[in-house]
């Protein structure tokens, strides 16, 4: 086999997707009765079980479900004022286009509303209710959440979500096993498998997934020769105890493994393009998918990552496996069930094919009570609905809905649970309520109406899913080479629409775990890392990617030391765990001082650790005691000898408080002393000092102390001249 | 031998009628309605060439500013926070505009009404600074509307209702009164305030108010060369009639004609302080609160003159075969005031999709002549009939008719958004519960302004905040007993110097002829002198200074970039009658702009 990896170029990719297009818009815009084999083959290829997306969108919407309510635990500190990320700095990140309705409000009760009414679309996306404007409903609260909080924007598992939202948009999720189902009412029947720029657009997303992932890691010679997942395995944030352990696993085995995962990346995809015996060959392919998105999910703590992953590859099951599961079901059992109910009443009818539908009983046949005498008997009598089995024994009621949960094998389990007596008792009481007000609830679910299930996409529509799939690849390229990067005229269109995606994962050769020391006034230290108040070790944990609170904090505190480690960020963290600290304990048990480090430790060949490098990232006081400035000055400088960087925002920060006292002579002091320190160590002419100084400019007119600022603007300009020099 | 059937009623007139008292008329609301859409419409109207600057990132309001800067709302929410980007801010423009159209016809009006307050209050939340009376007054309304029935009369909805109940034409309920009880609170609170400030009660508050040079218009300066007794009687009927005018509005006797009378009265006084003060839409906000107040009686005399036998007898035939034709007749017969028109489906004119009117002397008219026909009868388009048929709009009409019934396309859209459905105008028990909850909130948190003892503890403020129903009709008290103006003096680069409030036009020192009309639109106005009354001032200059900076060199050249800028407040304190007043010039602002 041709080590593709390696040989592939830029432009070679480019070829085989131009390539792609071309076969793509032959066979959507040849006829449909056109004989060529080329076009049949194509839309055999492309195509998708509109069953296995009833399942994808199923595992979706649970998906979501859980990710919500994991997201909603974090929610004071991520998505309000009063976290870790209050809406001022998080529009820092924010470039043009990002939008996000969770800037509405910075408090709890807000984003807590914003957060059911999100579970509540989910919820209709699970049911399958209006599914298209679900899904659109759904993509949109979910790139305003990654927005709000930009650190989840670089996650893998939440930018393949974007992505899969995005696209699902493209296709009729609801077309089985949803409530749009049962409301159909069109007189054709639905397709078992579609073909349209959708699903082909599905398909291109995926294998962007996995050749620019392989992209990315070929890029650079010192991983061409196959040593990517060693160096994986060895990332402290997110190799997990399992990814650990596969560490014992001798070198070249290592090596071995790494190349047929790096093949089957490449290799995989292909298999599902096979034009001869495609479904047979293709289950083939997804079982091996699977498998490798489960030893990932098992080697590395990534989130939602590998769930994502699976889930993305459900729409790809045949036709096939459908023919062989379904019959399955179709027991003698199922065949001869029916279900009657009152002809007179809208309401009766719409829930049982909604039943018939959500429980996956498609072969039980559905006729007004009306129709049979003796059931209409049974019916006006005991005034209820009438199931009837293959055995002909007739069940009422309450019964009759557990008989149905029986017969639906998926629910079956849930039948045992329904006998409970206190929730039998409820059932049988709720069923009462239900059916005394039939006309009622007529009028409640009124809104149920019937209308045919959508399936195929408009000639606009075929058009922007073209155009988004080359921008896609385009977006990709331009993250391999950068020579295709996109120009920022056309950028903002990946930030709005939520479609930005960079599929490399977490190669480096040096990876952190952090401590977090912070000083309480009786002397003693803890660890602000941990919510449980538990002092510094200095020791690495054995396994830091299990040490983060959640995986939110995980990707905050990773992107932030590596990426955003800016003065605002940090000291919003760092007055963050003051306030928290501070608001549970008194007295001498009181944060002083907090600090942040980052234990920098490198991947060395040999399965070896170097020795962790200690560097501080930050260093600051919760709050500045009153005392003469000469003394606080003093104090600071001595505190912070070794790390004189952080002295300057120290200074800096205690002249804020002196000025919000009103004490501004003393304020000026701290302020000419960070200065000084500042060009000590940057010397004249840097940003900061700049930035600092035109500050103090402004800060004295404000003040009206015009010959104050007269001064400053002259020793301002000398800076200047003298950087110039 | 028969009886005759006899029947003596004796009809007590009841002494007075809560229905009429504390009750709105369904065509009071429907006018009220339509006055709220058209402030909202023209408030987007006049805020759209501003809206870089106030509701940006570019603008002197950046969000990451704007969290932090609320003058009443510290947790303000809202929906422009979502993007700094002018065009989505344009977007939302966009959309509180079409939902304003949809109130303005009544189509789905429960819903509407809901959305538009909610998109008014995220653009009051937006940028507080830039809020007037005229907006707390629009806000209140919209709140109160949430519990009544705007869409009752004259409206798409009550067009397409499915009731055939008789509909009343009066309704009461706690929203009603809510409602009346707000539009009162205005008058009476305000005299409240009045009554504790020392000017008001020794009578030179109307004099101080006119020398307020920074809303005083040409009117009121010349008001201010009256004698001070005449200065001094208006300052004693302003309280009397804000005090007593409101409670004329409730009279029981004769309530028709009394509320009438006062409701013009009132309209009068606005319209007074309208032409004196440069106030935005305050004064047009109270007149829309004045609306509901129309009495049934003025209603009934106003109908009774335009039921006239023709009126009467009209028949429309409509195209059966269409749906939308019998819908589209129905919004033509409530719109055009023809309540008593029969609406007839009518088989034979099927094939044309015609629409035929036979009016009350039997004649037929079809086609184009139908809707002239229609117009003629309409009370309302009656008197401009004929300049209708001049500009041919019959036919216009009727072509529109056609294309709408015949276009599959547009039949379906239209099909579909316009349905028939239950107009509903019971209140239910719940609301009631929560209209008295928030009634007896608001009175309370008006009166503790008066006497603190039955002020809204704190902790329950937030009810208020929240849901922006804070108010405080503290107009003109306490007085400030000074009036000020600005100068934004700018060095060019090559030395000159421009006034940048006049928008590059010559500094002087002298006092402008008339300071309320230095700024370039009240919206303007009101952030300028917000932020000066509050004090807030100094950390809003440097994105005001910042701005200026940046849009005076966009468009200059290069030796005419501006270098400097520095702020100027002139204030003259009034004096006495008679007196000189004195002028002081303070620096409050210097920046550079590089």
């Amino acid at each position: 086999m041709p080590d593709l990896a390696k040989n592939m170029n830029t432009e070679t990719g480019i070829l085989i997707f131009i390539i792609f297009l071309l076969f793509i818009l032959y066979a959507i815009y040849s006829n449909e009765q056109n004989k060529s084999s080329v076009a049949k083959a194509v839309r055999n290829v492309f195509s998708i079980d509109l069953r296995s997306l009833a399942l994808f969108r199923v595992c979706l919407a649970l998906l979501l479900l859980f990710d919500l309510i994991f997201r909603g635990f974090d929610l004071v500190d991520f998505y309000t004022d009063s976290g870790v990320l209050p809406r001022a700095l998080a529009l820092k990140f924010l470039n043009l286009g990002e939008i996000s309705f969770h800037m509405m409000s910075g408090t709890k009760e807000v984003q807590a509303i914003l957060f059911i009414i999100n579970g509540i679309f989910i919820i209709q996306l699970l049911l399958g209710y209006k599914t298209r404007l679900a899904t659109i409903l759904c993509y949109i609260f979910f790139i305003s959440l990654d927005y709000r909080n930009y650190y989840q924007a670089f996650d893998g598992g939440d930018s393949l979500v974007r992505v899969t939202l995005f696209w699902s948009m493209f296709l009729p999720l609801g077309a089985y096993y949803s409530i749009d189902s049962a409301l159909n009412n069109s007189d054709t029947e639905t397709p078992k498998q579609i073909f349209s720029t959708g699903t082909c657009a599905f398909y291109a997303q995926f294998f962007f997934l996995l050749w620019f992932s392989v992209a990315h890691k070929m890029k650079d010679t010192f991983w061409a020769n196959y040593t990517v997942l060693y160096y994986q395995l060895h990332v402290l944030p997110y190799v997990s105890e399992f990814g650990q352990h596969l560490l014992k696993i001798p070198k070249e085995k290592l090596e071995l493994f790494t190349k047929s995962i790096v093949q089957y990346e490449i290799w995989g995809p292909v298999l599902l393009l096979s034009p001869i015996k495609t479904e047979a060959i293709r289950i083939f392919a997804i079982a091996g998918f699977l498998l490798m998105f489960i030893m990932f999910g098992l080697s590395f703590t990534l989130g939602i990552f590998p769930f994502i992953c699976v889930i993305t590859v459900l729409p790809f099951i045949p036709s096939c496996f459908w023919k062989k599961i379904l019959p399955a079901f179709k027991t003698p059992q199922r065949l001869n069930f029916r279900i009657y109910y009152d002809g007179e009443c809208g309401f009766c009818k719409k829930m049982v094919l909604i039943l018939k539908n959500l429980l996956l009983i498609p072969e039980t046949k559905i006729m007004p009570a009306q129709d049979d005498p003796s059931v209409k008997k049974d019916m006006e009598e005991k005034n209820t609905w009438v199931v009837i089995d293959s055995t002909d024994i007739r069940y009422f009621k309450f019964d009759a809905f557990i008989k149905l949960i029986q017969v639906s094998h998926i629910f079956s389990i849930f039948s045992f649970v329904l006998r409970l007596s206190p929730i039998y008792e409820l059932g049988g009481f709720i069923y009462e309520k239900v059916s005394n007000n039939r006309k009622l609830a007529s009028k409640l679910t009124s809104f149920l109406s019937y209308r045919p299930t959508w399936i195929n996409l408009t000639e606009v529509e075929n058009i922007i899913v073209l155009f988004f799939i080359i921008y896609v690849f385009n977006w990709n390229l331009g993250g391999v080479d950068q020579k295709y990067r996109l120009s920022n005229d056309i950028r903002w269109i990946g930030g709005t629409t939520g479609l930005v995606q960079a599929w490399n994962m977490a190669i480096t050769t040096s990876s952190n775990w952090y401590i977090f020391p912070g000083k309480l006034r009786d002397g003693s230290e803890t660890d602000l890392f941990y919510d449980d108040g538990r002092k510094v070790s200095w020791k690495m944990p054995k396994t830091p990617s299990g040490t983060f609170k959640s995986r939110l904090w995980q990707d905050f505190i990773n992107i932030q030391f590596t990426r955003f480690a800016d003065v605002p960020t940090l000291s919003t963290l760092a007055n963050y765990y003051c306030r928290k600290w501070n608001s549970t304990h008194t007295g001498n048990k009181q944060l002083e001082k907090v600090s942040f480090y980052a234990m920098r430790v490198k991947t060395l060949p040999g399965y070896k650790l170097s020795e962790p490098e200690k560097i501080l990232k930050w260093k600051q006081y919760c709050s500045h005691k009153e005392m003469p400035v000469e003394d606080k000055i003093r104090e600071i400088e001595e505190d912070f000898s070794e790390d004189k960087i952080f002295a300057i925002s120290e200074l800096w920060k205690a002249g804020d408080e002196y000025t919000a006292k009103s004490r501004f002579e003393d304020a000026d002091k701290l302020y000419m002393r960070s200065i000084e320190l500042d060009r000590e160590l940057y010397g004249p002419n840097n940003p900061s000092l700049i930035k600092a100084l035109e500050h103090l400019h402004s800060l004295y007119n404000y003040q009206n102390r015009f010959d104050k600022a007269k001064e400053i603007k002259k020793y301002l300009d000398e800076m200047k001249a003298a950087g110039n020099k | 031998m028969e009886q005759p059937a006899a029947t003596v009623e004796i009809s007590k007139k009841k002494i007075f009628d809560l229905k009429e008292i504390f009750g709105i008329d369904i065509r009071s609301l429907a006018l009220f309605r339509i006055a709220l859409a058209l402030l909202i419409i023209f408030d987007l109207y006049f805020r759209l060439p501003d809206l870089e600057v106030f509701y940006t990132d570019e603008g002197i309001l950046p969000r990451s500013f704007a969290f932090y800067s609320f003058i009443f709302h510290p947790f303000g929410t809202s929906i422009h926070h979502m993007s700094g980007n002018y065009a989505v801010q344009l977007i939302l423009f966009f959309i509180s505009f079409v939902l304003a159209l949809l109130l303005l016809i009544g189509y789905r009006t429960r819903l509407v009404t809901f959305l538009s307050w909610f998109m008014l209050i995220s653009l009051h939340m937006r940028n507080e600074f830039l809020l007037t009376g005229g907006d707390f007054v629009l806000r209140l309304m919209l709140f109160w509307s949430l519990f009544l029935p705007l869409g009752a009369c004259y409206s798409v909805d009550s067009a397409l209702n499915s009731n055939k109940e008789n509909k009343p034409t009066h309704l009461l309920s706690f929203g009603t009164l809510a409602l009346l009880m707000q539009s009162c609170y205005i008058y009476w609170f305000s005299v409240c305030w009045k009554l504790k400030t020392p000017e008001w009660i020794n009578g030179t508050a109307v004099y101080y108010a006119f020398s307020e040079e920074h809303y005083a218009k040409p009117f009121a300066m010349a008001m201010l060369n009256l004698p001070m007794e005449y200065l001094k009687f208006l300052n004693d009927f302003m309280i009397w009639v804000e005090l007593i005018a409101p409670f004329l509005l409730f009279f029981p006797l004769h309530n028709g004609p009394v509320r009438t009378i006062m409701i013009f009265s009132l309209a009068t006084l606005q319209t007074l302080f309208m032409i004196s003060f440069e106030v935005g839409f305050f004064p047009w906000s109270n007149c829309a609160a004045l609306l509901p107040f129309i009495p049934s009686w003025l209603w009934g005399k106003i109908f009774s003159r335009l039921k006239t036998n023709e009126r009467l007898n009209l028949k429309i035939y409509y195209n059966s075969a269409n749906n939308l034709s019998e819908k589209f007749v129905l919004i033509l017969k409530t719109f055009l005031l023809l309540p008593e028109t029969n609406i007839i489906p009518h088989e034979e004119t099927q094939k044309n999709n015609e629409i035929t009117l036979i009016d009350h002397n039997g004649n037929k008219y079809t086609g184009s002549k139908a809707f002239y026909s229609i117009f003629k009868h309409s009370p309302l388009l009656s008197p401009v009939s004929s300049i209708l048929n001049f500009l041919n709009i019959g036919e216009f009409a009727f072509y529109a008719y056609k294309t709408l019934l015949n276009s599959p396309k547009l039949n379906l859209f239209f099909s579909n958004a316009l349905t028939v459905r239950p107009l509903n105008l019971k209140t239910s028990r719940l609301t009631n519960i929560i209209v008295i909850f928030f009634l007896l909130y608001v009175t309370f948190w008006n009166y503790g302004q008066w006497d603190s003892k039955y002020m809204i503890p704190d902790k329950y403020k937030w009810i208020a905040t929240t849901l922006v129903i804070d108010q405080a009709w503290a107009m003109f008290t306490p007085i400030s007993r000074a009036g000020y103006w600005f100068t934004i003096p700018g060095k060019l680069k090559d030395g000159s110097s421009v006034d940048l409030f006049k928008d590059g036009g010559k500094v002087s020192w002298k006092k402008p002829k008339i300071p309320s009309s230095i700024y370039k639109n009240r919206y303007w106005a009101a952030y300028i002198i917000n932020l000066y009354s509050l004090g807030r001032y100094a950390s809003h200059l440097p994105y005001y200074g910042s701005y200026l900076c940046k849009t005076w060199n966009r468009s200059h050249s290069d030796e005419k970039k501006l270098t400097e800028l520095k702020m100027y407040i002139f204030t003259e304190v009034t004096a006495p009658k008679g007196e000189k007043s004195p002028v002081t010039k303070r620096l409050i602002w210097k920046q550079r702009c590089d």
